[in-house]
């Protein structure tokens, strides 16, 4: 089979811009292979409950380590979505393949909004 | 603006959005995303070699334009994946997953990884979003290639964005032999009566159709195989089956899976 693109015009830039950007990615990926072998903590925070009392919200949230390597000093930060209220806690040590739950406690009428927690920083002990 | 250039318009933003249709739910979850983190870069592009390639036969069955002829299908099937990278990187930025001091190498795993899903609803766009449901007869073989495909495609649809999650190991660790024995029954008896007697569309058709595996039980055990085979390749693509697994541990896991991976791939054979 001749890979001839289509005629028309719309379909053919379509095409060509398409293909473009397959192979670009197939070059990248393999360009940028060899950071990925070496072994790094994956550690990535996630709220799984809020509760709502009055002006405060208690936010849960669990911190997993889904990398080949612990990570230690990962400091986990609970806010509100538009980052008027926050709350950073610290792991200590969050060892490979492990879960660590925590609570962290919000105040103020925006803290009636579903909190996000996210990873600020970790170190590689 | 002329009709053909207008015709070709239309037939991109019907791919646009039968690939948005089809894998917005994939496209939000996040274990998804952590795929880019952890995938090898030649598991990622077989992964996508292998969409590339089911793409091209769902080409075949439905398409996003009417007018593709054969020789066209390939061609199709590389813009419905390189649409559906574009399309994955705006909404992995949108939803702030990327951004532009993110590592690249992450940005392409994780923007190829979603482009597949994205290039199946591309493909499957006329048959989603039901403007042209596709009603001629199929020949023998072509229509066992057909279901099989689709269940395939309907498979990794609904299993990727289940396989990564810790949920399938958590409910297989628990689940017995007895609870496992109960998963298979209602895998089967569910896709049976999905495609059989619920009386979706395209059912009648369904009984008409000539083929090794068309009569409606030898359909339904033959796409259980496939379904279970697609689940275990998902969670193997995702590295939850190694060396290191233990067979009982892999079977549980592959008969959990198997269940929304084998609903997935009956409503994908309901599609065409």
């Amino acid at each position: 089979m001749t890979m001839k693109p289509p005629q028309r015009q719309i379909e053919r830039a379509a095409f060509w811009l398409s293909l473009g950007i397959v192979v670009l990615l197939f070059i990248g990926m393999l360009w940028t292979e060899a950071p990925f072998e070496t072994d790094e903590p994956l550690v990535a925070a996630t709220i799984t409950r809020v509760e709502h009392h009055g002006d405060r919200a208690i936010a849960y949230y669990e911190v997993r380590n889904r990398g080949e390597r612990a990570a230690s000093e990962v400091v986990v930060r609970v806010a509100t979505p538009d980052g008027s209220q926050h709350v950073d806690q610290t792991i200590a040590h969050l060892p490979t393949g492990t879960v660590q739950e925590g609570v962290a406690l919000l105040y103020g009428p925006s803290s009636h909004t579903r909190p996000v927690a996210r990873i600020l920083g970790y170190q590689i002990p | 603006m002329a009709s053909t250039e207008q015709n070709e318009l239309e037939c991109l933003i019907r791919g646009l959005c039968g690939g948005f249709v089809f894998a917005i739910p994939v496209i939000y979850t996040m274990e998804v995303w952590w795929l880019g983190h952890a995938t090898p870069a030649w598991k990622v592009a077989l992964f996508v070699l292998l969409g590339l390639t089911l793409a091209t036969g769902l080409n075949a069955v439905s398409g996003f334009r009417e007018d593709a002829e054969p020789k066209e299908y390939l061609m199709d099937a590389i813009t419905a994946l390189g649409m559906g990278a574009l399309v994955a990187w705006v909404m992995l930025w949108a939803l702030g997953v990327v951004d532009w001091e993110a590592a690249p190498e992450l940005v392409i795993r994780q923007v190829m990884v979603l482009s597949v899903p994205i290039a199946f609803g591309f493909s499957l766009a006329r048959s989603l979003l039901g403007e042209n449901h596709v009603e001629e007869e199929a020949t023998a073989l072509g229509a066992d290639a057909q279901d099989l495909a689709m269940t395939v495609i309907g498979g990794i649809f609904v299993g990727l964005s289940l396989a990564p999650t810790e949920e399938i190991l958590q409910v297989s660790l628990q689940a017995g032999w007895v609870r496992l024995a109960a998963v298979v029954g209602i895998s089967i008896v569910l896709s049976h009566a999905l495609i059989f007697l619920a009386n979706f569309s395209g059912q009648t058709r369904r009984h008409r159709s000539a083929g090794m595996i068309q009569s409606p039980w030898g359909e339904t055990f033959v796409c259980y195989v496939v379904s279970l085979a697609v689940a275990w390749g998902l969670l193997w693509f995702m590295g939850f089956v190694g060396t290191e697994a233990a067979p009982g541990e892999v079977l549980g896991m592959v008969v959990m899976l198997g269940l929304p991976v084998t609903i997935g791939g009956a409503a994908g054979r309901l599609l065409v």
